[in-house]
């Protein structure tokens, strides 16, 4: 399945995903209240290790600051002209490290286990009649509607051209959104001729 | 076989009628208070098509059991929708200064749009559980924790509250024509609201002041006035071909 | 916020099929209408053999029927008795009880892998996460498909995605199948094999289809007319009878756009 999660089996993959979760969160906060470089580098640092502890697999991860270069570099353009190069300077390099870091957890944590991870947190929603089965189902449904869009979408343009010889056309639109909306219908009820959201285990 | 042939057309026709006239009204957020009683059910309501038994007991129990999954797929397809517009590669029109324009936040507009405030929230908030889960979803091929680091995390918070208000504007302006409607829902909902949202947090974030946060987020204003051209265009034409999918008014 | 209802739950006492029961379907005068328009009308009949078919024109009626049996619609006339309990009542148990197989694949799949798609019948049973999992695998490679497992379902073929919603209903054991011309867009190996599947299951099984050369073997045929119940009885009368009437329809020159 397409994600950003890498395979591979490092100390970090076998770490449990709530746990990584919970250090995510608390690393995030606590970096928010420092702005000193005597900080930021060694933990800029420790991030950009895990990376490299994963090997040369993990360390191409690390083009994700390229795709983020854009922005960063946009910001230090606004603080250098307001003439807050210093603090932008700092800033960038706290995002960065968030950044960094987040993506960690997510490049070592199996979607899964990631789910599961979470799971208990919809737990107290059942009190509002919300099956703690749903943001699961949810996420599958996802899943399978999203490429079908796409085949829906690539057939009708093929319809379309077979027929008046262009290519792209906003009329596509409705025949698309008629088509995958009754995809859904029709999802719907299979969902309920196997016992719906709810299970049968009752 | 003639006459009876076209019993079951006009039957057909007057039952879409039917349908047009009572509308999936019970489908929308505000009904779900309270369950539905028989008066206002109509038995051509069913979201399956007009086949259900007259017997409110049944009634009642269908419309729980259906109705709680069927929600659950239109959201899951309206956030599929917003990944699906994720992969839309991202154009730069020359006039509106060359800034690239993604699609997804035409989906945010849809989803709050065509579902209505709280499903429409619900489908943006499953797209983003989805993104944070590690799913690469955000136009640009971007997924994981790491997206709700950066800078731009207050649109992303903005979205589900966009959708919203959106959804609640198309609902609460059923009597407006449904162009006009949806693209002024839109405007707020996922442009106004969305960069309320966003611009405070992008100052934070990046410790700029206010104005020149907005100023840097301004650039994809035009951007956004196209999709909400586009959303109203697409609601029209859905409203027209396929009136029950338009659950925020129908 | 009561946006999700409150399902509430039968317990375990107040079931009210009965699995084994014979016949499983009875009808007394059942009658289906949509939006005043009769759909099927005056059905009066008992289901009870392990094998029957179910032919008819376009529009004749027969999806309508069959759903009838999972409870995905209700009658709006009559009486129907599903595994000894009114339609109505049996509702929220059929699922378990009658597996039903869509005519288009792609409108029934609800997971994005094989695996996951097989494993949520035995999650719906009750199954734990991980068992479910393991046991869709072992279920998988019994059928032959262990290849498949982790394969996305948009990515397979016709007669696989057909094949891999059949499996995903038959993983639920259910003790009736009903398939909506589930071969209708399979080339004839494909149809061969998975007719053959189907053959041997020991399921009762309901199967609706346009090509009357699938219901060699079967014990029983009916065939719908406008919704209603034209003719009822052993495969090879019922075959002959509906091939005789259709061929020499009167109007078999009019052009379609006039049907
Ligand atoms: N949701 C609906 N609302 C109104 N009429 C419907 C609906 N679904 C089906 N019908 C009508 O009911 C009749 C029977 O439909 P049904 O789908 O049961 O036929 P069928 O025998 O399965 O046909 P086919 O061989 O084409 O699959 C048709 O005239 C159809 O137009
Ligand atoms: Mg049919």
């Amino acid at each position: 399945m397409m994600s950003v999660y890498l395979q591979g089996n490092s100390w970090a993959h076998r770490l449990p995903a709530g746990l990584k979760l919970l250090a995510i969160a608390v690393a995030s906060l606590l970096l928010l209240q420092y702005t000193s470089f005597r900080v930021l580098l060694p933990a800029l640092a420790a991030v950009l290790l895990c990376y490299a502890s994963l090997g040369r697999d993990g360390l191409a991860q690390l083009k994700l600051l390229r795709a983020m270069s854009l922005l960063l570099a946009a910001l230090l353009a606004l603080h250098w002209i307001s003439g807050s190069l210093l603090e932008g300077v700092t800033i960038i390099l706290r995002l960065a490290i968030m950044i960094l870091a987040a993506n960690f957890v997510s490049v070592t944590t199996r979607m899964d286990d990631m789910l599961n991870a979470v799971q208990p947190l919809f737990k107290p929603l059942e009190i509002f009649g919300f099956s703690p089965r749903k943001p699961a189902l949810g996420v599958a449904l996802v899943l399978r509607f999203a490429p079908y869009m796409l085949v829906v979408f690539a057939q009708l343009r093929e319809a379309w051209q077979a027929r008046t010889g262009t290519r792209n056309s906003w009329r596509l639109l409705a025949p698309f959104a008629i088509q995958s909306l009754s995809m859904s219908d029709h999802v719907a009820e299979a969902l309920k001729a196997r016992g719906g959201s709810q299970g049968l285990s009752r | 076989m003639l006459p009876k042939r076209s019993r079951r057309a006009a039957g057909r026709k007057a039952c879409q009628d039917d349908r047009k006239e009572a509308g999936d009204d019970w489908l929308s957020a505000e009904n779900w208070a309270i369950p539905p009683t028989d008066d206002d059910f109509h038995p051509s309501t069913d979201p399956f098509g007009p086949w259900v038994s007259g017997r409110p007991v049944v009634l009642e129990k269908k419309v729980e059991f259906i109705m709680a999954d069927r929600s659950l797929v239109h959201v899951a397809f309206y956030a599929a929708l917003i990944a699906a517009l994720g992969l839309v590669p991202p154009v730069a029109i020359a006039f509106l200064g060359g800034v690239p324009i993604t699609a997804q936040t035409l989906g945010v507009m849809l989803a709050g749009v065509m579902l209505g405030p709280i499903r429409g929230a619900l489908a943006v908030l499953l797209f983003l559980f989805l993104v944070a889960l590690g799913l690469p979803f955000l136009s640009g091929g971007r997924g994981g924790l790491g997206v709700f680091m950066g800078p731009s995390v207050g649109f992303l918070i903005g979205w589900p509250v966009g959708a919203l208000v959106a959804g609640w504007i198309m609902q609460s302006t059923r009597e407006l024509n449904i162009l006009l409607a949806a693209a002024i829902s839109a405007a707020v909902g996922g442009i106004l609201v969305v960069y309320a949202i966003g611009i405070p947090c992008v100052a934070i974030m990046a410790g700029l002041s206010l104005p020149k946060a907005a100023l840097g987020s301004a650039v994809f204003v035009p951007g956004d006035l196209l999709k909400v051209a586009l959303t109203a265009i697409i609601v029209q034409t859905v409203a027209r071909g396929l009136p029950g999918a338009v659950l925020s008014r129908s | 916020m009561a946006f999700w209802p409150k399902i509430r739950k039968p317990s375990a006492e107040q079931r009210v099929c009965n699995p084994d029961a014979s016949p499983y379907a009875v009808f007394d005068r059942v009658g289906l209408n949509a939006g005043g328009t009769p759909i099927l009308e005056d059905l009066t009949l008992q289901l009870v053999e392990d094998r029957i078919g179910i032919i008819g024109l376009n529009g004749s009626g027969k999806s309508s029927f069959v759903r009838l049996l999972n409870g995905l619609r209700a009658p709006t006339s009559g009486n129907l008795t599903l595994f000894e309990a009114p339609s109505d009542k049996a509702e929220l148990e059929l699922p378990r009880h009658v597996g039903f197989v869509f005519q288009n694949p792609d409108h029934q799949a609800i997971f994005p892998t094989v695996e996951e798609e097989i494993a949520f019948g035995l999650t719906q049973l009750g199954a734990g996460k991980e068992e479910s999992r393991s046991r869709a695998r072992a279920f998988l490679a019994l059928h032959g498909c262990e290849g498949l497992a982790g394969k996305p379902i948009t990515e397979l073929s016709g007669g696989q995605k057909q094949l891999i919603c059949i499996l995903a209903v038959l993983v639920m054991e259910p003790r009736l199948l009903v398939l909506d011309e589930p071969m209708s867009s399979l080339d004839a190996l494909t149809t061969a094999r998975i007719r053959r599947k189907i053959l041997s299951l020991p399921q009762k099984i309901v199967l609706v289809s346009h090509d009357l050369g699938q219901f060699d073997g079967f014990d029983r045929l009916l065939w719908l007319e406008d919704g209603r119940l034209r003719m009822d009885g052993a495969p090879d009368a019922v075959r002959t009878a509906f091939q005789e009437d259709v061929l020499t329809r009167k109007g078999l020159d009019v052009e379609i756009a006039e049907l």
